[in-house]
């Protein structure tokens, strides 16, 4: 009934199986530490690119943009208005037959209004586009931004799906072991009267499945 | 020991790693052909219109400020950018050219809309002329409010010759960042680096010319509708008083009938 062979080889296989599953809980906790290392790292690559964009959203910033965009579109303008009118006046036709100097001075001096009038209208212009422009700009950092944040995203998914598979197999008891611990435990029968010894050991023996039910 | 065999991790994740790799570098072939540094981490490269590059300097002790370009300051930035990874050389040149098609697709249909307002200023200038000597206030006052009308219908024509130039452009670097967007979501999803890198070549190129032709196609309105309108209203009136001086009481004048006007 208790026969001290039985009973060693009957623990010989639990501690087997015990180291085992031990083994077997250290890789899975090892894989989920590893995936979990991952998956930070792309949590992060994508919480920086995140924060990166979100500092062209810095009122500070974005006032000192807008007044960039405003005084590019402003000089722009100006030099439209400027080049435009200097081709203007190389093809203007002279006035013909004589006309008076009121007539020529006042000229001259609407030219100068015309000229103020049209730089006013130039600034007042660029001050409309450059909130467009900046919105514009703005976007197209964003979709910089969305490239790698969705890159990294749907690289995270995949890494996560691909760490599950390995977490289940890291999981997975090692055959080999689960043979010997089968083995052992046939020994240990085998010696007869290791009924009382199985009956023990069956309480603590976690993984038997692999031995064809020997243990019951 | 005989359990060591067993239980590995099937090395899923190593196998994806590597998958994600080559996902890596076609997305960061896709974004240096549109100009993109892929790296995510990295510095990107400082923009020389950025104000922080810019002090300003009184010439003269009253004198106004002046804006002044601080190239060592600019030159510093670029130097602590390149030892943060952005030194994706190939991605800043292909930006230059991009910004130089950007360019050249708002320079053409500046040209082009130019053309048309000039042409538009020339028959108007010439009708005006021809209106001013027939009615005798050729270098009166007339005149010149008449030039200043024009004058100013011109300005605006020049400055929606620029609005429209500069959004042609716009359009054209949002359509190539659209496709970018779109051949990076393919990626993802599985299609090949090369696919996609053929693919946006031929989006790219697609771009270009859908812009430049739609922005070619629009014309400008009629700048110089109004001062055609007065100049025309004019003509009416001194056909209409000559037929009055010619037939009399027999021609109807415009005020006995009934309002219609012709």
């Amino acid at each position: 009934m208790c026969n001290p062979a039985a009973i060693a080889l009957m623990a010989a296989s639990t501690a087997v199986d015990y180291k085992n599953q031990s083994d077997a809980t250290d890789r899975m906790n090892k894989e989920i530490g590893l995936s979990e290392n991952r998956n930070d790292k792309f949590s992060q690559s994508i919480i920086n690119a995140s924060d990166k964009n979100l500092e062209q959203y810095n009122p500070d910033t974005r006032i000192e943009n807008l007044q960039t965009n405003q005084d590019k579109s402003e000089k722009s303008l100006t030099d439209a208005l400027t080049t435009a009118r200097d081709n203007q006046a190389s093809n203007s036709v002279a006035a013909q037959g004589k006309v008076s100097d009121t007539y020529t001075n006042s000229k001259a001096e609407r030219a100068i209004k015309r000229a103020k009038a049209g730089a006013d209208l130039a600034k007042m212009i660029s001050k409309v586009r450059a909130p467009t422009t900046l919105r514009n700009d703005e976007q197209q950092e964003n979709a910089k931004a969305s490239t790698v944040m969705g890159t990294q995203a749907q690289q995270r998914s995949d890494m996560a799906r691909a760490s599950g598979y390995d977490i289940e197999n890291a999981s997975k008891l090692n055959p080999s072991m689960q043979l010997i611990s089968g083995l052992l435990r046939g020994a240990s029968m085998a010696y007869g009267g290791a009924g009382g010894a199985a009956g023990t050991a069956g309480k603590t023996a976690v993984s038997s499945s692999s031995f064809g039910g020997a243990i019951g | 020991m005989c359990g060591s065999g067993g239980g590995g991790d099937g090395g899923a994740a190593e196998r994806e790693a590597a998958r994600q790799k080559k996902q890596d570098a076609a997305v960061g072939r896709i974004n240096s052909l549109f100009g993109v540094s892929s790296n995510a981490d990295a510095t990107p490269l400082p923009d020389r219109n950025d104000n922080r590059f810019y002090t300003m300097v009184r010439p003269a002790p009253f004198a106004p400020p002046e804006r002044t370009f601080n190239q060592s300051l600019y030159d510093q930035a670029v130097a602590e950018a390149g030892q943060n990874g952005a030194n994706n050389t190939e991605a800043e040149a292909n930006k230059l050219k991009l910004d130089s098609i950007y360019q050249g697709v708002g320079d053409d249909v500046s040209a082009s809309l130019t053309k048309d307002l000039n042409d538009q200023y020339e028959v108007a200038e010439r009708n005006g002329r021809f209106n001013a000597a027939r009615r005798g206030i050729r270098g009166g006052s007339s005149e010149l409010d008449m030039q200043d009308t024009m004058q100013e219908n011109y300005d605006k024509g020049v400055l929606d010759v620029s609005n429209k130039a500069s959004n042609a452009s716009l359009n054209m670097r949002n359509a190539d960042s659209k496709t970018r967007l779109n051949m990076v979501q393919r990626i993802l999803q599985g299609m090949s680096g090369d696919a996609a890198i053929t693919s946006a070549q031929q989006s790219m190129r697609d771009n270009t010319e859908n812009i430049r032709r739609q922005s070619l196609s629009q014309s400008l309105d009629n700048v110089f509708g109004d001062t055609a309108y007065i100049n025309n209203q004019r003509l009416k009136q001194q056909g209409a008083q000559r037929a009055n001086d010619y037939y009399g009481t027999y021609y109807p004048s415009n005020k006995s009938y009934s309002g219609v006007k012709n």
